[in-house]
């Protein structure tokens, strides 16, 4: 190859010696070795340890997804705020509110005044019970009702407490309940808040003509004013419940006009149960629903109703 | 030519150590005016027959083969400088062991071109003792042929004046 030049002539004096040749030689025979050792290993078990690898981090990864998502997307618990306005909160495992959802057309008002979602429970209910929609709603004998449910006892002990410090209780005569974790689907088959449905289950039993349809269009405090009516007797004749009893006449009292939605009616029936209450008699279901108008009482009054609203959760 | 190999195996000891004697000196040579040492040689050398030991390719014909050896010596002396802040190579009579071997009237023009800059040596070489076309030298080095033809007569310049006369 080398031309016939004087740089061809020089260039060809340079040759490589015979030990970098052997030493290379050598070296090559070594990383042969090596290579085809490499290459035995290849064939059976570095492919299934990499498979293996590789399988292990995509489950590690689906797990992480889950957990993830269990964590944050997971329904555990419901409130439901049922006044007239008739709303739920779905909370994951942080106490987070991730979603909300209105049961009646008034329910629906409130929630365009306002976004809960992402928030704490707590603040959730301070900024509902807070917001402009509701003040109407929230006169001195509304029966403002949250209920409870989840699976965790004591997760179901602490939103009960919280809820029972809230402004909602303590201000305007709320009353915290428990139910179910089973109600609440039955309860949105049905169309209903599970704080609603819970009230039904209960005049369902002194009314078994009752159906659902009739409570969509009731308030709370007009459930709970007939079932006070059927707990207390006859006194007050057959005739209350409004417009929606099952066959009953309508009867307008004294208190009818003060309130968006809000019957009269169950100023007077809230009083007689609040005495019963007082007195240590109060019956199971009478509780349960009734709401307690004197915020001086509210935190135990809270305490008690949620033990009753226990019995009535199960109780079907 | 000897082929390519079946799927994953190494080239053989026939093969490789058949091509350790063909292309040593070329290698040699370049490793001259590229690297420093002979340990940096030795190093370009397993580089390059490493390379060539795990090659899955194949060559089409022996001239395929040599181009090929080219390229990856330059590369290997490239990334060996690179890798280590080197100057390229030094003065022949810094290098003993070469410089023992060689006659003296040899040695002044070895050392005419490896004063050169670098970007002339390699087309000085591969056209003055590879005897390759500036197409060729343009191939294997990846450049534009005009390029290889504008360096040719730059370096065979510079030559004339360090040596004088007719290269």
């Amino acid at each position: 190859m080398r031309q016939e030049n004087r740089i061809g002539k020089a260039f060809d004096c340079v040759r490589a010696s015979e030990e970098l040749k052997a030493s290379t030689k050598e070296f090559l025979r070594d990383a042969r070795q090596l290579e085809q050792g490499r290459s035995k290993n290849r064939g059976l078990s570095r492919p299934a340890f990499r498979l293996a690898l590789s399988a292990a981090g995509a489950m590690l990864t689906v797990f992480l997804c889950i957990g993830a998502y269990a964590m944050l997307w997971m329904p555990v618990a419901y409130v439901s705020i049922d006044l007239n306005p008739s709303l739920e909160l779905t909370l994951n495992r942080l106490d987070r509110v991730i979603g909300v959802e209105a049961y009646n057309e008034d329910g629906q008002g409130i929630l365009e005044g306002v976004s809960v979602k992402g928030m704490r429970y707590g603040d959730a209910i301070e900024s509902i019970v807070g917001s402009e929609g509701m003040q109407p709603y929230l006169t001195r004998d509304a029966a403002l009702t949250f209920t409870v449910a989840t699976d965790s006892a004591p997760r179901e002990e602490q939103m009960l407490e919280e809820i029972a410090r809230s402004s909602g209780c303590v201000e305007h005569g709320g009353v915290s309940v428990r139910a179910d974790m089973s109600l609440v689907e039955e309860a949105h088959g049905n169309g209903l808040s599970l704080g609603k449905y819970l009230a039904y289950q209960v005049l369902l039993r002194y009314e078994p003509t009752v159906t659902v349809e009739d409570c969509h269009e009731m308030s709370m405090s007009q459930i709970n004013g007939r079932i006070e009516e059927h707990e207390h007797g006859a006194n007050h004749g057959d005739g209350h419940g409004g417009r929606h009893g099952g066959g009953t006449e309508p009867e307008k009292e004294d208190e009818a006009g003060d309130g968006a939605g809000n019957e009269g009616e169950d100023g007077m029936t809230n009083e007689s149960s609040q005495a019963t209450e007082q007195s240590g008699e109060a019956p199971a279901e009478s509780s349960a629903e009734s709401p307690a108008p004197q915020p001086t009482e509210q935190d135990k009054d809270g305490h008690r109703e949620k033990g009753h609203g226990h019995k009535t959760g199960h109780g079907r | 030519m000897r082929g390519g190999k079946g799927g994953g195996a190494v080239r053989s000891e026939v093969e490789v150590d058949s091509a350790v004697e063909r292309y040593s000196d070329m290698i040699r040579r370049i490793c001259l005016y590229h690297v420093k040492n002979a340990a940096d040689t030795e190093d370009v050398f397993q580089t390059v027959f490493l390379k060539y030991l795990l090659y899955e390719g194949s060559f089409e014909s022996p001239e395929h083969e040599k181009a090929w050896f080219i390229r990856v010596t330059l590369n290997a002396c490239r990334d060996y400088l690179k890798s280590f802040f080197r100057h390229s190579a030094l003065p022949l009579e810094e290098l003993a062991e070469e410089a023992a071997s060689i006659p003296p009237e040899q040695t002044e023009v070895l050392d005419a071109v490896l004063a050169l800059p670098a970007k002339y040596k390699d087309t000085i070489y591969l056209h003055y003792y590879e005897g390759y076309s500036a197409g060729e030298i343009g191939k294997i080095l990846g450049k534009k042929e005009n390029t290889v033809y504008s360096l040719l007569s730059r370096g065979r310049t510079m030559l004339k004046e360090a040596l004088g006369g007719d290269l």
